[in-house]
């Protein structure tokens, strides 16, 4: 039965658990009631105390006054939120705050935009009648960070900031100190925010409701209130950004409280790693290269030299002599355009994206179990887990808002297990660490399903109706020798022991892994037995489970399912099926191979036989990405014609015949996917520097150029086109997408997935298939005469090979690429930290700065590849994923030993 | 500054004490742990002895810091050997607290919140110890000393010159 | 005499040992409740006593004790709350100190009433030397077996551990408590959901004064029933009375509740009367919260009847007229003191003692400290009277704790009952003549 409360004598229904604040708010507006320390992202607090109002039992009956934020309707009471004594109080309290806080209004960055001012004048304050005392007004600005800024001189101790670090950021760096009226805020021991472990994720700045707390793009001015709504560019979270912008120029962006993937939170890359777009470096002309220099020239030149070219090239080598490598970086709509580009104009299956060097064994290995080679459960989900796995990932650094939701849990007290050989900030919260030696996934993940069936934690209903292989996959793991396992993995059996059995007892269970588990030989098979974990404890197929590749490009995920894939086309269909050939020829109009193209690392081989002559490049720094740079290079110079699209000259842009000059996400429109498959919204914010095009124009004009009609690109048309051929966005509409996308299988009558795999799986039943542990050939070749392993993962300040951040205030808080190196190691070598290590692989030697840390195990070592200073993939290996061609950044053979200086790289 | 570690026998006592909270809860040792740590490291807490602390209880430093700050009887700063506390509050002040504040202004020429030059001793002027029905009183490490006047309060003084201990709360019966 | 319950072999020697402890009849209501092995029963049996809640507030205890959440494999918690820092107590101190075994052995019967297998008792950190006193009772209830595993072959697992505080009066406000027990500052927590609920750690939890359980004592010995005979319609059994300030006899009094005022200030079994032959001005009759009333309201009710020690005789007249039994802390002032001194260090102390968490207490404790500071030293106007008044009504009710309230009462009962004080200071501040006794000396300020 509905029951029902009074605010100011009109009944309204009240809904179970909700506060009086949201009840109000509901029913009389958002603003009615005033408050300071209550947030849209953040518990309320009841600090504040100006929201509230007078509860009564009978209309205007006896009155208490309550915090109205904090505490639930009670059933048939009368609310009343502006009489006179409410009234009073909040004006007292209001003026209370005010006492310790500077009335330089005028002058205040957020003048005409703070929560304060907004609130001070609701409640009609004319005058201040105290007297002079103490107070904190002359508390000094920190103006130490490259994007953090306070001036604590004009807090309200309402605690937003430090709620926002603890609740949303789960950072820890902001807290009260002291007590009563010297409590006061304080990053880490009182420090500057620079000398502070701060992360800038700047969630404390957009909690603050004055400008107590902020940015230096003072982002909370009433300046910028002209708002685009977009998507971040940066990783496979898809945060929502609020682009303002003043005259077609970005001046800040901040987080929306309604985005469901980020809900008003992102990282410092998403909020304030933005100034690369109109960086001096951008490219604003295509350029040639002649005799060894580049040339400006006109888009029209530049386009018939292309068409020329690739014509020529076709006509004597044949269309398999060309291919390209599409961008995760770009949208939905342009990666379809390019994989039909490749298709239907030039005739060949090569093309690739840079999904293949991330996560092309999950795709591979999820749809070989399940069918769908995606995210099977939501992020939000982590709401109603009990238990997380996270694998060869790390979150907090790479997927910064999935990893602090991962951290919050943790800290709440769910069961978080960590297999990982750092010892990840994720690990130091983690209930079991496995820290296994890198490249042996397969050997722990064995051992993990060892333990779940020797115990009889199998669920075995869900394995008989929903899987098939069971009986011998059982068989096999129960033979797997434990002792062996254990010595190759480095890790105690008994801790193994205790997470499978975390895992498999959990109610719900969910797995997150990364680059970690896909970047290895034996890549795919780990990523199977990921999902057979899932399978044989039942966890899939419902919410608050499944397997979750946190996916690392923006729109690495869309990139596979537009088909830029050599095997599968749009929407993942084989090209090698007849009947698939055939509808994919119909759709096109054009005559298309029915052979498998190459893949990413099979181009490089293609190049150096000299099979392989034009390689068309969108926005990936391969040069500086992919492993073993000489031999990258050493391709590329094989090639008659290389054609490269981006934003920066690059390392890869440097080896170019042509560069075409194009936009960056904050200049164009589109579509994104996310790692949820979530299909989102890129709204244009600014329009493209002069000279400049969106990568999806770019390849229409060439398309057309080369006598293929294709109409302008946008979204809208594009995403028509695309619903008609990709079967799981059948229903995806560009002006249904609405401000928070659609997750994919989309049905025509627009409805979309969450969840996959809640009644069958994709290809029917679950299949379980062994896999018994092989040492990968770097260690069974080199690891003798180079023991030391060396593994590579990211920095939170950075992206990938730092292209864009490197030109932003990222690269003042991080400016070097680091060896993490253990100190047992350090001292063998005589390596004190900042000392340059020479690293030495059997490919060749680079130099990196140490620090000595036991995030790692002794014999282990991990570095980043931010900065071409370093060219770390110099030292990479060429094993490759046998089944996906992933490479094994992850495992390297190499030596180390104190450099004397910088070692050139030649 | 010698490095910060207490002593296994310290350490022992410390684990004993995080043994009583159920697992996961650990963090309840840390004002217990912090009263030994300003015992054992010159009567209060510097940065280092409070990231010692989040070191043994697997806290961030900054957890250590706001609850140090936020309780009274931990000193952030150094004090002098022999920390003599004066409670204020009512009964006390009815009683005559600030006469014994005052005297001891006079005898030692430290206001509260000082320390005298050769480090010795330091004022400190505290709120409501629960001493109300033996008022004036004030407190020397764990030691309460109640019903003064003038020449207890000397003979204390006098007493802890002569014993050069530095007092703690986690000694009774400093001064005999 | 009035019966004692709680204190009645406090003169026996050596009755803070667990001999003479054990001897004197000890334990015997732990032996009692595990040998009937019927938990419910011992909450109807506090029920029945009509015992409230001995820390201040007065809630009655079996009460709270029904409203403990019972979740299936849920830990319950029993809290003591020994953090006794409300200005003009310290009762609570000399019951530990001196019959130690009296709380260890409440706190064992309680906690199996509540199902509770790990108890704590928060001390706050002042009372170090106490800690030392209860740690060995407790080691000695150790060794005995009245606590560890399987106690006395009952089959109940009890573990008691006293918690040290260090120097905060919030923490006895009880989700405060419970914060610090945890390792936190001490903010209070916003309610629902109530301790009983989400306590400690997230778990059902008890947080009774260390009165309150030791209370449980005798009502489990001699029955509900019998502590009920005692007192006055709902407020039963005896009380422990801090009494300080201007008496003869100043020290902790178990009283039976309903014991006239004017016979507990006046009494030579009590307080003794007033010091110097001086007569009464006024008290603060239960702790430093609670509003000071002037002689004639202490002594009888504003309708004239004579005020007796019960919660509802002292409350008789609201705020207007009456006051609160509170913690029991007896603050006689007499006709040298100033109201408005003494004032001063109440609002000095909550000033020092809030948490800092709600604007109204945060900033109003402080404003309230200044303002009477500006009047003491002469620098006072008519209007901060007003203000004065404003700010304790912006506080009272208002905040996430009830540290507000008694921040704001002391402050409204002076301006109710003595506002010629302040005017007196205002107007002339010169003319206000310090009795030398008491603390004069301007020129020592805080450093």
């Amino acid at each position: 039965m509905n029951q029902t409360a009074y605010i100011n004598d009109v009944a309204y229904t009240i809904e179970p658990g909700e506060t009086m604040l949201s009840f109000i708010r509901k029913h009389i507006g958002k603003s009615h009631v005033p408050t300071l320390c209550d947030a849209p992202n953040l518990d309320p607090f009841g600090a504040c105390r100006v929201c509230c109002v007078d509860v009564a039992l009978t209309p205007g009956g006896n009155m208490k006054t309550m915090a109205s934020c904090h505490t639930p309707v009670i059933a048939n009471s009368y609310i009343y939120t502006e009489n006179d004594r409410i009234q009073k109080l909040r004006k007292n309290i209001v003026e209370l705050v005010l006492t310790d806080h500077p009335l330089d209004c005028l002058t205040c960055e957020v003048n005409g935009n703070c929560e304060l001012q907004t609130v001070a004048a609701k409640v009609g304050i004319r005058d201040v009648r105290y007297p002079e005392g103490k107070n904190h007004l002359h508390t000094p600005k920190d103006r130490s960070h490259a994007y953090m800024t306070s001036d604590l001189s004009k807090c309200i101790n309402c605690g937003r900031c430090v709620r926002a670090c603890d609740e949303v950021q789960g950072e820890l760096i902001l807290s009260f100190a002291g007590r009563g009226f010297d409590s006061h805020i304080v990053k880490g021991f009182d420090q500057s925010f620079a000398e502070s472990d701060c992360v800038s994720c700047g969630a404390c700045a957009q909690a603050c409701p004055t400008s107590a707390i902020s940015d230096i793009f003072e982002s909370k001015s009433i300046n910028f209130t002209e708002k685009t709504r977009t998507v971040c560019t940066y990783c496979g979270v898809g945060c929502n950004l609020d682009v303002a912008t003043i005259n077609g120029k970005v001046k800040s962006i901040q987080a929306p409280y309604d985005a469901e993937v980020n809900i008003g939170h992102t990282c410092l890359k998403g909020r304030y790693a933005f100034s690369f777009y109109n960086h001096g470096d951008r490219l604003r002309s295509p350029l040639i290269k002649r005799n060894g220099r580049f040339e400006e020239v006109s888009w029209d030149e530049a386009y018939d030299y292309i068409a020329d070219k690739l014509t020529a090239i076709k006509a004597q080598y044949g269309p398999d002599a060309i291919g390209a490598i599409s961008s995760a970086r770009c949208t939905n709509e342009e990666n379809y355009l390019m994989q039909k580009f490749i298709r239907a104009v030039i005739g060949t299956n090569n093309v690739d994206s840079c999904a293949r060097v991330c996560h092309s064994p999950t795709a591979i290995g999820m749809q070989k179990t399940f069918g769908t080679g995606a995210a099977t459960n939501s992020i939000e989900e982590l709401e109603d887990t009990h238990c997380m796995m996270v694998i060869g990932a790390n979150p907090t650094s790479a997927h910064p808002v999935t990893g602090s939701k991962i951290k919050q849990q943790a800290m709440r007290g769910k069961t978080l297990i960590v297999i990982d050989p750092r010892r990840t900030d994720l690990a130091k919260y983690a209930h079991y660490h496995l820290q296994l030696r890198p490249g042996t996934n397969v050997a722990l993940l064995n051992m993990m399903l060892y333990y779940i069936i020797a115990e009889g934690l199998e669920a075995k209903e869900f394995i008989d109706k929903r899987t098939e292989g069971y009986d011998e996959f059982r068989t096999q793991v129960l033979n797997i020798d434990l002792s062996k396992m254990e010595e190759i993995t480095g890790v105690d059996r008994a801790l193994v022991k205790k997470a499978a059995i975390a895992y498999a007892t959990a109610p719900l269970a969910m797995s997150f892994h990364g680059l970690g588990v896909t970047e290895h030989f034996q890549g795919t098979y780990a990523v199977m037995q990921i999902a057979d974990l899932a399978m044989i404890t039942g966890n899939i197929g419902k919410k608050g489970c499944g397997v979750n590749p946190l996916r690392g490009q923006n729109n690495v995920q869309g990139a596979a399912d537009m088909g830029a894939q050599p095997y599968q086309g749009a929407g993942y269909l084989d090209v090698t099926d007849p009947e698939i050939h055939k509808r994919y020829e119909a759709f096109y109009g054009a005559k298309l191979p029915m052979h498998e193209g190459y893949k990413i690392p099979e181009m490089y081989d293609a190049a150096l036989e000299g099979k392989f002559k034009a390689l068309w490049l969108i926005g990936e720094d391969i040069v500086q990405t992919e492993p073993n740079t000489n031999k990258v290079k050493a391709s590329l110079e094989q090639l008659d014609l290389l054609v490269v699209q981006e934003i920066f000259m690059t390392e890869t842009a440097s080896f170019a015949d042509v560069i075409l000059p194009a936009a960056t996400f904050l200049e164009k429109s589109g579509t994104f996917t996310n790692g949820e498959r979530r299909i989102q919204r890129v709204n244009q914010v600014v329009k493209p520097l002069e000279g400049t095009k969106p990568d999806g124009q770019i390849i229409v004009e060439i398309m057309n150029r080369m006598g293929y009609a294709q109409p302008d690109y946008h979204p809208d048309t594009m995403l028509q086109e695309i619903s008609q051929i990709v079967p799981f966005f059948k229903g995806v509409k560009w002006n249904e997408l609405g401000i928070n996308g659609k997750q994919w299988p989309v049905k025509e009558d627009g409805t979309d997935t969450r969840i996959l795999h809640t009644e069958t799986f994709t290809r029917g039943k679950g299949k379980f298939r062994f896999k018994d542990f092989t040492e990968t050939e770097e260690i069974t070749t080199y690891g003798k005469q180079y023991p030391y392993i060396l593994t590579t993962n990211r920095e939170l300040e950075h992206y990938n090979a730092g292209t864009m951040t490197r030109r932003t205030n990222n690269a003042i808080i991080l400016s070097d690429d680091y060896l993490l190196i253990n100190p047992n190691d350090a001292v063998k070598h005589a390596i004190n930290n900042g000392d340059m290590v020479c690293i030495e692989s059997p490919r060749g030697k680079v130099d990196v700065k140490a620090r000595v840390t036991d995030e790692v195990k002794p014999g282990i070592l991990s570095t980043t590849f931010h900065f071409p200073e370093v060219m770390i993939n110099i030292v990479t290996s060429d094993v490759h994923d046998e089944h996906a061609k992933c490479p094994e950044y992850k495992v390297v053979s190499v030596n180390i030993r104190k450099s004397k200086g910088k070692y050139k790289v030649t | 500054m010698s490095k910060i570690t207490f002593s296994e026998e310290t350490l022992k006592t410390v684990r004993e004490i995080i043994a009583r909270y159920p697992e996961g809860k650990q963090k309840s040792a840390l004002i217990p742990l912090l009263h030994i740590a300003q015992s054992e490291f010159d009567g209060w807490l510097s940065p280092e002895v409070m990231d010692y602390i989040a070191d043994i209880l697997h806290i961030k430093p900054i957890e250590v810091y706001e609850v140090a700050s936020f309780y009274t009887m931990f000193n952030l700063k150094p004090v002098g050997k022999c920390l003599i506390e004066v409670c204020q509050t009512s009964s006390c002040w009815l009683m005559g607290a600030n006469e014994i504040v005052e005297h001891i202004y006079k005898r030692l020429g430290i206001k509260p919140g000082e320390t005298t030059a050769d480090g010795m001793f330091t004022l400190k002027t505290v709120e409501c110890l629960g001493s109300c029905g033996t008022a004036p009183m004030l407190m020397i490490g764990a030691d309460y000393h109640e019903n003064l006047t003038f020449e207890k309060v000397d003979n204390l003084i006098e007493k802890c010159r002569q014993s050069g201990k530095r007092s703690s709360y986690l000694v009774d019966n400093m001064l005999g | 005499m009035g019966k004692k319950l709680l204190l009645k072999n406090i003169d026996i020697p050596g009755i803070s040992s667990y001999e003479v402890y054990r001897r004197e009849g000890g334990y015997k209501s732990v032996e009692k409740v595990l040998a009937e092995k019927n938990p419910e029963a011992v909450v109807e049996e506090v029920k029945k006593s009509g015992l409230r809640g001995r820390g201040g507030a007065g809630f009655p205890t079996g009460m709270k004790w029904s409203f403990l959440a019972k979740p299936e494999g849920v830990p319950r918690y029993l809290v003591c709350n020994a953090d006794e820092s409300e200005p003009g107590t310290f009762k609570d101190r000399y019951l530990m100190e001196h019959i130690p075994h009296l709380l260890v052995e409440g706190m064992i019967t309680s906690s199996y009433a509540l199902g509770a297998n790990k108890s704590f008792i928060y001390i706050r950190g002042e009372y170090f030397y106490v800690l030392r006193i209860l740690e060995k009772a407790i080691k000695e209830a150790y060794d005995n077996g009245w606590l560890g595993k399987n106690i006395k072959g009952s089959g109940f697992d009890h573990d008691l551990y006293v918690q040290i505080g260090a120097g905060a009066y919030i923490c006895g406000e009880e989700t405060a408590l419970l914060e610090s027990l945890e390792g936190n500052r001490g903010n209070p927590r916003i309610k629902p959901p109530f301790p009983a609920v989400a306590g400690l750690y997230g778990c059902p939890t008890v947080v009774n004064n260390v009165e309150t359980i030791a209370a449980v004592v005798p009502i489990i010995n001699d029955g509900g029933e019998a502590y009920a005979a005692i007192g006055v319609e709902r407020s039963t059994g005896t009380k422990l009375i801090s009494a300080s300030g201007h008496i003869k006899k100043p020290g902790v009094y178990e009283i039976e509740l309903g014991l006239p005022v004017e016979e507990f200030i006046f009494s030579d079994e009590y307080c003794g009367g007033i010091i110097n032959g001086r007569k009464l001005k006024a008290v603060v009759a239960g702790g430093s919260s609670v509003p000071v009333l002037p002689a004639e309201l202490i002594l009888k009710t504003a309708a004239g009847t004579p005020r007796i020690m019960t919660y509802e005789s002292l409350a008789d007249g609201g705020f207007a007229t009456g006051t609160m039994l509170g913690s029991g802390g007896f603050i006689v002032m007499d006709e040298t003191a100033s109201v408005l001194r003494n004032l001063h260090t109440f609002a000095r102390f909550y000033h020092h003692e809030s948490c800092g968490q709600c604007s109204p207490c945060r900033e109003g404790t402080r404003w309230m400290d200044q303002i009477l500071s500006n009047i003491l030293k002469g620098n006072g106007k008519m209007k901060d009277i007003e203000l004065l008044w404003d700010i304790q009504g912006n506080i009272e009710g208002k905040t996430i704790c009830p540290l507000g309230d008694a921040a704001a009462w002391p402050v409204a009962s002076a301006i109710r009952h003595f506002r010629k004080e302040f005017e007196e200071f205002i107007e002339n501040p010169a003319a206000v003549k310090d009795v030398k006794h008491y603390y004069s000396v301007n020129n020592i300020s805080e450093a």
